[in-house]
């Protein structure tokens, strides 16, 4: 290319050059600041089923990644508790089973829970279950190193 | 996984995200405060280069005189002064084995044309066939430079003329000088420094002003004090004498300063102490870096701590530590002129397109306030009076009241002292402000002195009011 | 989720038109029309392509922002370094390629080996001590620093790649809460280290190694008493080098006053600022300023080349994209499994995050001047290679970040 032609194209691209930088930052800080907002959510209050109480984190000890204390979950139909990154609940801790407990409802809108056949087995208030036992609201549910409590409201909401 | 590592991961997070902020923020204040300077350095070898495709704006006076163009010779362009010697040290030259200096270098970026707008130079290139830079408008008028170059003669010195007003650079001449159309002649290499912006002198009694100021300033009913001068004074094993030993018997200040007494101001400087000389001489930007993009000013100075007396003595008369610019002088006295206002010092008037269309005009902007206006006025009743009455008469005009300061500066060893003289003119309402040095020329009074007056004079001639 | 996907892709475009434009321009300078130019850029992007599609199918719980920032800074380093000398360019791309394989081999291998070796501490720290060391036994002397060791044509430094091996072991002690006690042979570990480095004149590495030893040490233990005491050790050791070691007291008179000897010492950075002074906010122009004149533009002080013809709009774009890949590797190391993998990462972004703060603080007169490389932009092999490796190391942590189901289901729809 002719050396003033080339001039004229090296000046005028500058602007692009610019303008392109600035899009692709614009859009990785838009882009981080999403996934910001769906970290700080987390996992703590998520309504996309109908609920039929909330079962929070009392009490966590050290060694857990996945939960923390104050954390909520909704209680759905069937909600899974375990190691394994299938649950529903995630307990990432070596003294937890693969596929520790269940917490379901049944067609008369009773929550039961139920130990999967842990090592460690489950706790409800303090005494380890061997049979699906019925919660109410207020009740503590022990897992390895982490306690829940159950929480049901007077009105659950119960959906088709 | 732990909390605390968490939290300990967030804190280093946050330091990196600081460190980076302050990255980005000392990037922004290099390119932005130093940008122009850096780009028009001597070191940068881009300029020298840009030089062989592009051809050079003119440089021209504020009425539109050219004082540096372009022509061509065979396939090269040259650089032509038509004025040569007499606006050297101003316009200054374009030379491969010597770089680049005055308004050539600090104003290569315009006179190349280096931030043309992409506007600009597509239409030059693409239309005109050719690259051309803008030309630069200084605030010089060359019939004023002609009569300061005229009237400083062959005597070595610098010669600096200004509007108070404005800080506008009218006339600026410093000898040695050279021939720019010629440099492969020069011999003398300090024919090329430019002693208005980088001589320092000593500012002999024309420093009395500034002492005058602060004693204003810091010591009630000064006007009212009376001194005996009995020709000398002895402070600690200093013996500090008059001219030619004269004793001026009593006067008051007023007085003094018209005979330019220098016991009865070691005296005052002394009765001020150090702290509050030191402190006018600080609002008069003694001991400041002045980074001006059209022009380097080397720094004037006053001891930065605590002197002896005998040392203060000398500081108060000019003589001891004390060294100055004719520029910085001159701006000293335009502050007086203007009411206490000092102007920030311009060469450059405007920026004007290779077809003639004015792209940039600067402003003039307030620098400093180193005195308020009352004090002003005092020293500038005072200083009438230096002319009228006292050492000054030399640069009386007719018909005219000038205010002026002689000094007669001891330069050292067995050398013949330095000739002063500060002035400005009318004193009701200051339209010019001159600074003469003449290198071991003798008194202020006899030598400097008449060469202010030729200019101002022409000044007022011209117009300048 | 489908929302991300697309914005990925846009971004990956805007990257992929940059790198085009870039060799556009670089092929149009010569006449008639320089078609290796062309093709280069071609294949640059290619390889962007690819290794997004790549990383889409075999790592996708990787994290897509870090890659997008090191395929532009790549990219502005190969059309800079294309434009001062075609060879330089090519011998980097050549570098990018083997550093996108030993990148992903390091996603493997954190994936799948790297907790099995870390209760090997003083194995790790041997070896790394031994590599370290090598250069002073078979090694030759570059610019005043004897740490490079030379195989055939090509040498390599490797202070560079022993870094990740320094961050690799300090993690696998820290990763357990030890007591001071216990921290000793730590501390032993990174003052030997530190020892080596300084025998061989590599006194930038030095800083950048101890800088990233406090700093894990704090992130492991929260004392803050091991960041004030290493501020203080760090202060005393600056004023016994300024006093005692002449070529750092010329550095950092070259720092505070380069024009007192612009010909001389203070060169550098004097042709450095004004390099950055030359260019304007936009640039001079790809191919219209005047970048060769800036010594080691290639390596030290490529920025600001990079500062001159694409502008001081682009510079302050580049130092916010090193920020950002810090930022996303501490996110990731907030979010890791483990604290040895939150303590890998951490290390790792400091690593990064440090070089870049040193060099281009040097390069801008900030601080005083360090000869380490600016990563992913600098040019040099071994430069490349660790840089790889460390953000390989940062992709690897993330991809096993276990979420939530719900929220990954979020995350990554309900393929996940």
């Amino acid at each position: 290319m002719r050396a003033d032609l080339y001039e004229i194209t090296s000046l005028s691209s500058r602007y692009i050059f610019i303008l392109l930088i600035y899009l692709i930052l614009y859009r990785t800080i838009k882009s981080i600041r999403m996934e910001y907002a769906w970290a700080e959510a987390g996992a703590a209050k998520i309504s996309v089923e109908p609920s039929y109480g909330i079962i929070s984190v009392a009490e966590c000890l050290d060694g857990v990644s996945t939960l923390w204390a104050g954390m909520e979950f909704p209680i759905r139909k069937w909600t899974t508790i375990g190691r394994s990154s299938d649950n529903y609940i995630i307990i990432d801790r070596e003294d937890v089973s693969k596929q520790h407990a269940v917490i379901y409802v049944d067609e008369t809108g009773d929550i039961y829970i139920k130990d999967l056949k842990s090592k460690n087995g489950t706790w409800l208030n303090g005494k380890r279950i061997k049979r699906p036992k019925k919660v109410r609201s207020g009740d503590c549910i022990s897992i390895g190193p982490v306690t829940f409590m159950v929480k049901i409201p007077s009105n659950p909401k119960i959906g088709r | 996984m732990v909390n605390r590592i968490k939290k300990s991961i967030k804190h280093m997070s946050i330091v990196f995200i600081a460190i980076f902020l302050i990255l980005i923020v000392y990037l922004l204040y290099v390119y932005f405060f130093q940008g122009y300077r850096l780009a028009n350095s001597y070191y940068n070898s881009r300029i020298a280069q840009k030089t062989q495709n592009i051809i050079s704006g003119d440089i021209k006076d504020r009425n539109g005189d050219i004082l540096a163009t372009s022509r061509q010779k065979g396939e090269q362009w040259v650089r032509y002064y038509p004025h040569g010697a007499l606006t050297s040290h101003v316009v200054g030259y374009v030379s491969s084995k010597l770089g680049r200096a005055g308004i050539e270098s600090s104003q290569a970026t315009y006179l190349l044309g280096l931030n043309d707008g992409l506007l600009e130079q597509t239409v030059q290139r693409l239309v005109f066939h050719e690259a051309r830079g803008n030309n630069v408008i200084l605030t010089l008028d060359y019939r004023l430079q002609k009569v300061a170059y005229d009237a400083i003669g062959n005597r070595n010195g610098a010669v600096v003329a200004m509007d108070p007003r404005t800080g506008e650079i009218l006339a600026m001449v410093s000898k040695p000088d050279f021939n720019p159309n010629d440099l492969a002649s020069l011999i003398d290499k300090d024919a090329l420094y430019n002693k208005v912006l980088q001589g320092l002198y000593p500012p002999g009694s024309t420093f009395k002003v500034v002492t005058l100021a602060s004693a204003l300033e810091n010591i009630p009913d000064i006007e009212k004090q009376v001194f005996d001068c009995k020709g000398y004074l002895n402070v600690g094993n200093y013996h500090l004498s008059c001219s030619g030993n004269k004793a001026h018997g009593e006067l008051n200040i007023e007085q003094a300063l018209a005979v330019s007494c220098n016991t009865t101001f070691a005296r005052v400087g002394l009765q001020l102490g150090y702290d509050a000389l030191f402190k006018t001489a600080k609002n008069f930007l003694f001991n400041k870096t002045f980074a001006f993009d059209d022009m380097t000013i080397y720094s004037s100075n006053f001891p930065k701590t605590v002197v002896t007396d005998d040392e203060l003595a000398k500081d108060s008369i000019g003589q001891g530590q004390v060294t100055v610019t004719p520029l910085h002088m001159a701006m000293i006295v335009s502050a007086i002129a203007n009411d206490g206002y000092m102007m920030q010092p311009r060469l450059v008037k405007a920026i004007e397109n290779s077809r003639g269309r004015i792209t940039k005009e600067f402003k003039p902007k307030i620098y400093a306030h180193p005195i308020d206006e009352s004090t002003a006025n005092e020293i500038t009743d005072m200083m009438v009076n230096v002319v009228n009455n006292g050492t000054g008469k030399t640069a009386k005009i007719s018909g005219v009241t000038v205010a002026g300061k002689t000094g007669t500066a001891q330069a050292g060893g067995n050398q013949e002292d330095h000739a002063w003289f500060v002035s400005f003119a009318p004193a009701s309402d200051p339209s010019i402000a001159v600074a003469v040095i003449i290198e071991n020329g003798g008194t202020g009074g006899l030598e400097a002195a008449p060469v202010a007056r030729k200019i101002m004079q022409k000044a007022l001639e011209l117009g300048y009011k | 989720m489908k929302g991300t996907a697309n914005k990925n892709s846009g971004t990956l475009g805007l990257i992929v038109l940059f790198n085009l434009l870039g060799f556009v321009l670089l092929a149009l300078r010569s006449l008639p029309i320089n078609f290796q130019a062309l093709r280069l850029g071609l294949f640059i992007s290619v390889i962007y392509i690819a290794v997004y599609i790549l990383m889409k199918a075999f790592f996708k719980n990787c994290n897509f922002n870090i890659m997008f920032m090191i395929f532009t800074l790549t990219s502005i380093s190969f059309i800079t370094l294309y434009r001062l000398n075609a060879d330089t360019a090519i011998k980097q791309v050549q570098w990018f390629l083997i550093g996108i394989l030993v990148f992903f081999i390091t996603i493997i291998f954190i994936q799948y080996i790297a907790e099995k070796l870390n209760n090997y501490f003083y194995i790790l720290a041997a070896l790394s001590i031994i590599i370290l060391f090598s250069p002073l036994v078979v090694g030759v002397t570059r610019n005043g620093a004897r740490n490079w060791i030379e195989f055939g044509s090509y040498t390599f430094q490797p202070s560079e790649l022993v870094k990740i091996l320094f961050i690799f072991t300090s993690a696998s002690l820290l990763k357990d809460k030890k007591s001071i006690k216990e921290l000793f042979p730590l501390m032993a570990f990174a003052l030997i280290c530190m020892g080596i480095l300084m025998m061989e004149n590599d006194f930038g590495m030095m800083i950048i190694y101890f800088a990233i030893f406090i700093i894990m040490l704090y992130i492991g233990t929260s004392n803050i008493a091991y960041i004030l005491g290493g501020l203080a050790a760090a202060a005393s050791g600056g004023c016994l080098a300024y006093l005692y070691v002449s070529h750092i007291k010329v550095r950092i008179e070259a720092w505070l006053n380069p024009w007192a000897d612009a010909t001389g010492k203070g060169y550098q950075i004097v042709q450095s600022l004004i390099a950055i002074g030359s260019g304007g906010w936009f640039g001079s122009g790809v191919g219209l300023g005047s970048p060769y004149v800036i010594p080691a533009a290639k390596t030290d002080f490529i920025f600001a080349a990079i500062a001159e013809e694409f502008g001081v709009l682009m510079a302050l774009a580049v130092i916010i994209m090193y920020l950002l890949i810090v930022y996303e590797s501490m996110k990731i190391a907030l979010e890791a499994n483990s604290a040895f993998y939150s303590l890998l990462s951490a290390g790792s972004a400091s690593a990064i995050g440090l070089q870049a703060f040193i060099i281009i603080g040097g390069v801008i007169k900030l601080i005083p001047l360090t000869g380490v490389t600016l990563p992913f932009v600098s040019y040099g092999g071994s430069s490349m290679l660790a840089n790889f490796m460390i953000v390989g190391i940062v992709q690897g942590v993330a991809s096993q970040i276990v979420y939530q189901e719900s929220v990954a289901k979020e995350r990554y729809g309900e393929s996940y």
